[in-house]
């Protein structure tokens, strides 16, 4: 029976692989700009979305394709994101209080904003760094969900289901983090709206 | 609705995530109260610059060194072993007797010594080994429930990684009955 099986996933490896790559180059690019609001740099983006990728594929067997691949991979980078962002002291720690300072590394991957003119720009990025800086002192759940919530654009049903939560916790972890946010942007809040 | 009230609802409503009955109820308390309404501004501004964050896109070749790193990793025995029950017993069964299924071969896996191997094989530090107690004399497996192989909860216990934090063990505790 052990024979079988392992002679039966063999075959099926190869198929599974070309389709969960086919599955990365259509997800890395969304599953990145989470891991990277949820880390706070690029470095550990990198690792985390890697990471999630790694046990997606390594469970990716399991995987129900009558169901969206994309729900199924924010289950697993809710628990890979939150699980190794716990453990891990963070690669950079900024302070609210510092004047923001930009990695080089950082301003070569950003997204140029053509719209604004250079001025709001650096207003803009200042913003950017500043609404980055209070996501980072967020617990982790929170940050998720607030993320999930206001960058992906998720209903709290869709939430509730990739965090494995109830629709209460996540009205709860959301009510809450837009409080902590903004407790932290005080200062900033004249030019938040 | 009292103001108590409509704050605490006041995240759910800029999502509109209430029901019709509630949302009408608040815009008639906003309109009328000049605190809930700054809250609500705020709320609203929060929410809104958060969601004009910019997309933050991978350097050009990340894609590819991902792609690269998967052909590393290699998915350990028992674990396509899982996988595979799993698929084949969902087609027939329900969630749970699958569930007890698989609990069942990992059970032979382990009294075979199926998963000596385990550590053996993963020379990467992708792959998981399976650190696990000689002197263990209770086996409790804890079943994966099929096409939800993570779970995220305060109570649930988070897949466990090794100490290159790479890789996951297979869910299958060892609980020694030496201490009780
Ligand atoms: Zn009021």
């Amino acid at each position: 029976m052990v024979e079988l099986a392992e002679t039966v996933s063999d075959v099926a490896r190869s198929e599974d692989r070309k389709e969960f790559d086919a599955l990365v180059q259509r997800y890395h690019k969304q599953a990145y700009n989470i891991a990277y609001r949820m880390a706070g740099n690029h470095a550990d983006a990198e690792d985390l979305t890697q990471e999630a990728f790694i046990r997606a594929f390594r469970f990716f067997g399991q995987y129900r394709r009558e169901l969206p691949f994309d729900s199924w991979l924010y289950k697993i980078m809710s628990n890979v994101f939150i699980d190794r962002l716990r453990r891990k002291p963070k690669a950079m720690i900024r302070s609210l209080d510092q004047p923001v300072v930009t990695s080089e590394g950082e301003a070569q991957f950003d997204v140029p904003d053509n719209s604004a003119g250079p001025e709001e720009t650096v207003l803009s990025r200042e913003m950017d760094s500043r609404i980055q800086a209070a996501l980072d002192t967020l617990p982790e759940a929170f940050r998720l969900t607030v993320i999930y919530a206001d960058i992906e654009g998720m209903s709290y049903e869709e939430i509730a289901e990739s965090t494995s939560t109830n629709i209460g916790t996540v009205r709860s972890r959301l009510h809450r983090g837009r409080r902590l946010l903004r407790n932290k942007l005080k200062s900033y809040a004249n030019q938040l709206v | 609705m009292n103001c108590r009230r409509v704050v605490s609802l006041m995240s759910a409503y800029v999502d509109g995530e209430l029901t019709g009955v509630e949302m009408l109820e608040i815009r008639r308390h906003l309109d009328n109260c000049a605190e809930c309404a700054e809250e609500h501004e705020s709320t609203l501004a929060m929410k809104l610059a958060v969601s004009r964050l910019r997309t933050i896109r991978p350097r050009e070749d990340f894609v590819n060194s991902m792609l690269a790193t998967l052909d590393v990793v290699q998915v350990p025995r028992y674990q396509r072993i899982i996988n595979s029950s799993v698929r084949i017993f969902r087609s027939k069964l329900s969630p749970v007797a699958a569930a007890l299924a698989v609990s069942g071969v990992a059970l032979v896996l382990m009294s075979a010594g199926g998963m000596d191997n385990v550590g053996q094989q993963d020379q990467s530090q992708m792959v998981a080994s399976a650190p696990y107690d000689g002197q263990a004399i209770e086996v409790k497996y804890v079943p994966q429930i099929p096409g939800n192989p993570i779970s995220l909860s305060s109570s649930s216990r988070p897949l466990v990684v090794n100490e290159s934090g790479r890789e996951l063990t297979p869910k299958i505790e060892l609980v020694s009955m030496a201490g009780r």
